[in-house]
């Protein structure tokens, strides 16, 4: 490179700009990720439905019994910061972790609310953005040494988190999580006895067919490539089976989808896998919200508290937390007033999130609501920031652009959606 | 070809000093901003949406889009930052010309070499005091696009008039922007279609005007007449007329009908079947986003296009189809959508500068979908610049169309008789997409002037046949498969640009496409398959599941038959390879497989093991 004038380097560029598929691959080129976004990952664990932040990480200790709901709070390993009393070990952990508060939109709706942050885009009646994992996930040729896929849901996406506009092999590859066989189950991976030749018979048939190969086609056959080198790679099924992780590691994670979906993604994403998007559902608590998340087979607030804290124990234990970016988000707040069947309804203009590992300083939190827990104190962070908080913690540039269908280069993450550069290390 | 043509071609070629020659008469040329500088700063790309001509510029340097707005382009390049974008005194040294020459650094890379007659017009410009008007009462009205022909194969030059109220005409192939419609089927290069290789459009764009000019195919050698291979032919027409590949029975008889006869034979013999009704079910699905409930699907491949239309409009703005969506704006950008091709949606927050239709017409259309019912929905509209009210009308027209879309007969008689000609058309696109695999108009819904369809005479075609058959889809359908359009061969091949060679597209056929195919070929009861799983599930689906092993073993299946009835494995083999692949096995493949059967015996065994080699093959799953 260094012999190459940087005008020359310009002049060719924009020759080859003429093509737009040579444009759009140069650009992909330049877009090459750092060394230090190539080795980092992601985990990303979704609460699906709008997790209280009252309840959770926002708690208001001084509020009137109405707008503090039924949980005690406690406070927490930073001075003057409170949680929900239920969540004791991310209490004690806070100080190694960032906390960002008032994020707050005016996004209501599930889905448009979840794809604004997930995406880093306002959601777009003539273009699905992709989610901002996808930018993690290969899109050249599957290499048949590493056969698990690079982006991973566990049991499936959110709409916000999948390829938008990207091809789909940059989505993510749903797996279900298989609690009791304490596997990630990926239905048919297991080759049927007795199809060996079949199959061998087949390569050879294709050998024989000198026809050439669509982009359609070829793009198939990177799945199928992929389908056949995972289901005969020992080291992709030993990643896919929580079993051989010791009881004891296993119970600290906790005998849930939480717990073992965050042990699973840290198996991955120690192979090569880099990003894992953990899917948990059912926060969206119109009545009943102190029984909804404070009881059950485990209790809400429980499993988030064991399942989290023990992620971040077991990833500084294994040097991980200098290479993975762990994630804790959801779609928005609920209503800072208890409702008459005692449960929350949509409130987009606070919640918050929960950062920790690589790129992330430690012991932040940042942004703040009123009283009340209604309203962020200064102008708050808006959703997309999380997205270009986290890529930057990943060594990705928020700002790169991308070409969209049309060629119009779009940014990673919405315009004017800086990282928060107060949380970054 | 005559010498003045070939003389004013050559002319072309020089344009970079055409106007200089023009006015070389006079002693001095007076710049006027309009005319001179803004038009060649489009057309270096300085002005597109992604670089300054975006809603907030680029590097703090805002231009408008498309150079739609001199005086403010004129503002912004001298008046801002106290004048330092340009340098009086030293031209050479003004910011507007270092960096698109990459004298200073630029995001936006080279766009001009040193010594490009736009930057001596520029310089010149800034010298001569950076005017922004001289005093030219010549105002162009529009634009002509003409050819100049060369003389030689897929190439010739252009020129560009800008014409004005008096029928002056003024050559500006030197400042115009000129593209084509797409750039591997027609190259144009300073102001020359260098390769004509598809027939496609040129445009010309010069300060708000535009003109095209179409390049038809018919003169484009490489189309005549190149035909698919007839099995190949045969296997695609089933699978486009009803989603499953030709029996061995029928490519039997097929192969026995005249050459020019027998793809005609067969289609209408395919869509006067009932698995045609249930497949062409689904284009109504896709056309709709639902299906209109109360026809079956036997009904709705019989039932003319505008009574299906009718039908999903029945109950007007509260009609299912459009009561799904809550907001107006919703109803009116499905409405336009499916039925008269228009993509609205992006008008609904601005006016995009090269389409016609505006934020204001957006709303006045919206408005006749608001449900009257207090409260029902949003609206009324109003104006987001002016605060007035906005009246309801139907597109396009001036009459006020108060709330009249919720009255059934008032949005269907305007849709089928104001719109006749654009439902047909938007139609025809549609049938076209069903046989072609893709749409002459693409997106389907984005009929616009300023995206032509790839082959204007084949789609006014479709659409005078589709309303001399009123509106039955069958007839335009069959005319379809029997010329030459239907019936290229498709070149998958990654490096050659589909489209632009004419051909067709091939694609990979969806799991829940392959499978029922597959089952059908095998005289199998349709699989089950997983929803919407991920490709990476259904590749392993494929290759391990149970669907395809319930094929393999459905009792009485194919190979069941063969096993039972057949003796001899050579014809075993071709009956094997017809029934999934519509052709005979190659004779390399014969021998590869035919020692599979020892001693010649055709056993169940191995033809299952056959049978699913071919199944895993690439080739079953290519739709060419």
């Amino acid at each position: 490179m260094s012999l190459v004038t940087r005008r020359a380097f310009f002049a060719q560029a924009s020759q080859l700009a003429a093509l737009p598929w040579l444009a759009a691959r140069l650009a992909a080129r330049l877009a090459a990720p750092s060394p230090v976004s190539e080795s980092r990952a992601l985990i990303l664990l979704w609460l699906d439905g709008g997790c209280s932040h009252l309840d959770t990480f926002d708690p208001k200790r001084a509020a009137p019994s109405e707008v503090r709901g039924p949980f005690d709070t406690i406070e927490s390993a930073i001075e003057g910061v409170d949680l929900c009393a239920r969540l004791p070990r991310l209490a004690a952990l806070l100080d190694r972790l960032v906390l960002l508060r008032g994020l707050s939109s005016g996004e209501g709706n599930h889905d448009r609310a979840a794809s604004f942050l997930l995406t880093g885009h306002r959601p777009s009646a003539t273009l699905t953005s992709p989610g901002w994992p996808c930018w993690l996930s290969d899109e050249g040729a599957f290499d048949p040494r590493s056969p698990l896929p690079s982006y991973v849901a566990l049991p499936a996406a959110p709409n916000g988190a999948r390829a938008g506009f990207l091809p789909v092999s940059r989505g993510p590859i749903e797996m279900a999580l298989d609690l009791a066989h304490a596997r990630l189950s990926l239905p048919n991976l297991e080759p049927r006895p007795g199809t060996e030749t079949s199959r061998a018979l087949a390569a050879r048939l294709d050998a024989l067919d000198g026809a050439p190969r669509s982009l359609a086609e070829l793009a198939r056959d990177r799945f199928r490539a992929q389908a056949l080198a995972i289901s005969q790679s020992r080291e992709a099924r030993e990643a896919l089976d929580l079993k051989l992780e010791p009881a004891e590691l296993r119970a600290r994670y906790g005998a849930h989808l939480a717990g073992q979906g965050l042990l699973a993604a840290r198996r991955l994403v120690e192979r090569g896998t880099r990003a894992v998007l953990v899917h948990w559902d059912g926060w969206d608590h119109h009545r009943e919200i102190g029984e909804a998340l404070g009881y059950g087979f485990p209790p809400r607030l429980d499993a988030l508290d064991q399942s989290v804290s023990a992620l971040h124990e077991d990833l500084e234990q294994r040097g991980l937390l200098e290479r993975v970016v762990v994630a804790v988000a959801t779609e928005f707040g609920r209503t800072p007033r208890l409702n008459l069947q005692g449960g929350r309804d949509h409130w987009p203009r606070a919640s918050c999130a929960l950062l920790f590992g690589a790129g992330l300083r430690r012991g932040v939190v940042h942004g703040a609501t009123d009283a009340r827990g209604e309203e962020p104190l200064d102008e708050g962070l808006a959703p997309p920031r999380v997205g270009a908080t986290i890529l930057a913690a990943l060594g990705l540039d928020p700002a790169q652009e991308f070409p969209a269908p049309n060629g119009r280069p779009i940014p990673l993450i919405e315009k004017g959606q800086a990282p928060i550069r107060e949380v970054l290390a | 070809m005559s010498l003045r043509a070939l003389a004013s071609f050559a002319w072309l070629l020089v344009a970079t000093s055409a106007w200089a020659q023009e006015e070389s008469e006079e002693f001095y040329y007076e710049y006027d901003f309009a005319w001179d500088i803004a038009p060649r700063l489009v057309q270096a790309g300085c002005a597109t949406a992604e670089c300054h001509g975006g809603a907030t510029g680029r590097g703090g340097f805002k231009l408008s889009l498309f150079g739609t707005d001199p005086r403010a382009d004129y503002d912004a390049i001298v008046e801002e930052l106290d004048g330092r974008r340009i340098d009086r005194l030293d031209p050479e040294r003004s910011l507007v010309l270092r960096k698109p020459t990459l004298d200073l650094e630029h995001g936006g890379g080279l766009r001009w070499n040193e010594d490009d007659d736009a930057v001596r017009v520029l310089r010149e410009w800034i010298a001569a005091g950076a005017p922004f008007r001289a005093d030219d009462p010549f105002v162009p009205q529009r634009l002509e696009l003409e050819r100049i022909e060369s003389g030689l194969q897929r190439s010739f030059g252009l020129r560009v008039l800008a014409i004005d109220a008096q029928g002056r005409a003024r050559e500006v192939g030197d400042r115009a922007t000129i593209s084509s419609s797409d750039p591997d089927a027609l190259r144009v290069r300073g102001g020359v279609v260098t390769h004509a290789r598809a027939p496609g459009w040129i445009f010309a764009r010069f300060q708000q005007l535009d003109a095209r000019l179409e390049v038809p195919g018919g003169e484009l050698r490489e189309l005549d007449a190149a035909r698919a291979d007839p099995l190949l032919l045969a296997r695609r027409l089933c699978f486009d007329l009803v989603g499953r590949w030709p029996t061995p029975e029928e490519l039997r008889r097929y192969l026995a009908w005249a050459e020019g006869e027998r793809l005609g034979a067969y289609a209408r013999e395919l869509v006067d079947g009932a698995e045609f009704a249930a497949h062409f079910a689904r284009f109504v699905d896709r056309w709709l986003g639902s299906s209109p409930g109360a026809l079956t699907s036997e009904e709705l491949a019989l039932a003319p296009l505008d009574r299906i239309a009718r039908e999903a409009l029945r109950g007007g703005g509260r009609s299912a189809l459009l009561r799904r969506r809550s907001d107006p704006r919703d109803r009116m950008e499905h409405f336009a959508g499916a039925f008269l091709g228009l993509r609205l949606e992006c008008a609904r927050c601005h006016n995009h500068p090269a389409d016609r239709w505006t934020q204001r017409d957006h709303l006045a259309f919206s408005a006749p979908f608001v449900d009257p019912r207090p409260d029902a929905s949003p609206g009324p509209f109003f104006d987001p610049a002016s605060g007035e009210r906005i009246e309801p009308r139907f597109l396009g027209t001036s009459a006020s169309a108060s709330e009249a879309a919720f009255a059934e007969a008032a949005l269907v008689d305007w849709l089928l008789s104001e719109q006749r000609e654009r439902f047909a058309e938007n139609l025809a696109n549609r049938l076209a997409a069903f046989l072609l695999g893709a749409g002459l108009v693409e997106p389907l819904d984005d009929h616009r002037t300023t995206n032509p369809p790839r082959d204007l005479a084949l789609l006014r075609e479709l659409r005078e046949r589709l309303l001399a058959a009123r509106f039955e889809a069958r007839p335009v359908l069959l005319w379809l498969c029997a010329t030459e359009h239907y019936q290229r061969p498709s070149d998958p091949s990654p490096e050659a640009p589909t489209a632009a060679e004419g051909l067709r597209r091939a694609r990979v056929l969806r799991p829940e496409e392959l499978l029922p195919a597959i089952a059908r070929a095998l005289d199998a009861p349709p699989p089950e398959l997983q929803a919407d799983a991920s490709p990476l599930a259904r590749e392993l689906e494929l290759l391990h599941g149970e669907p395809l092993e319930r094929v393999l073993r459905a009792p009485g299946n194919l190979l069941e038959v063969l096993a039972e009835l057949e003796p001899s494995a050579e014809r075993a083999l071709e009956e094997l390879y017809l029934a999934l692949l519509t052709r005979p096995p190659r004779e390399a493949e014969r021998a590869l497989l035919l020692p599979r059967f020892a001693s010649g015996a055709v056993r169940l065994e191995v033809l299952r093991e056959i049978a699913r080699a071919l199944i895993l093959t690439r080739e079953i799953g290519a739709h060419r």
